[in-house]
């Protein structure tokens, strides 16, 4: 057990949308990156959250630009900056929201969160978490499928690379 | 009313249509609000009035490409400093 060695006890992957409409366990379903101590729940100074919207759209073209075939929004939100021992950068939430979905007749999306395993990425005596994200799926109808991918690293101390 | 001349040649995306010598941005203010425009050119290309009667090869031959756009609604960081007890110089900013 170790402050410095940071772990994920919370979940590694969901559906954030499932059969074309916003999954019901993006509600309960969280990640994190917290020290692997009995106490991780003691973390204090929380920030955030940091919040990343993902914009899927699809319309018809000209002259029926005004259909629309797909659009979701999926939001990425984590919150960051915890401290242990009055230290460090930790990720105690990180968890999906999705306020906009529509996906026309006859198609169909999947669409899922996938965890990595998260890393210290900081230095000795002042760890700081690195959480490797992965959301992808398909827009897809019987004769056409799309993928659609985003993957991020956010960190501790609220950045995020990637897209 | 939008800019352009009755049959000229429009782009794919809708956004323009050609002079005769270049390329010309459809006025988007007039043309969203000039829906008789649309329905003549769903008539005028052999389509429906409404996309609601647009067959499902239809649909497939008129479908967009996907647009995926990333955007930070809430952005903030901090600065890390060491935990106290590690030994490794308490309260050190490192970043």
């Amino acid at each position: 057990m170790s402050a410095e060695t940071i772990i994920n006890v919370a979940k590694f992957a969901w559906d954030i949308i499932k059969d074309g409409k916003p999954a019901a366990e993006i509600d309960n379903s969280t990640a994190n990156a917290v020290p692997q101590v009995e106490d991780w729940l003691s973390l204090t100074d929380t920030r955030g959250p940091n919040v990343y919207r993902n914009n899927y759209y699809v319309s018809y073209v000209w002259p029926f630009d005004d259909y629309v075939h797909a659009e979701f929004d999926i939001l990425l939100k984590w919150q960051f900056g915890s401290r242990y021992k009055n230290g460090g950068a930790f990720i105690p939430n990180l968890w999906i929201e999705v306020p906009n979905c529509f996906v026309g007749y006859g198609w169909d999306a999947h669409i899922g969160i996938t965890v990595q395993h998260p890393t210290n990425i900081g230095q000795p005596g002042a760890p700081v978490a690195a959480l490797p994200v992965t959301i992808k799926g398909t827009v897809s109808s019987p004769l056409e499928t799309y993928h659609v991918e985003w993957g991020y690293v956010v960190t501790g101390t609220g950045g995020i690379s990637g897209g | 009313m939008a800019n352009i001349p009755e049959g000229a040649l429009r782009s794919d995306d809708g956004h323009y249509w050609w002079d005769g010598e270049n390329w010309q941005p459809v006025d988007e203010n007039a043309a969203a609000g000039d829906g008789d425009e649309r329905v003549a050119a769903r008539l005028a290309n052999g389509y429906p009035a409404s996309g609601d009667d647009l067959t499902e090869e239809q649909k497939r031959a008129l479908l967009g490409e996907p647009t995926i756009v990333v955007e930070p609604l809430a952005h903030d960081e901090v600065e890390v400093v060491a935990m106290e007890d590690s030994g490794h110089g308490d309260g050190e900013a490192m970043a």
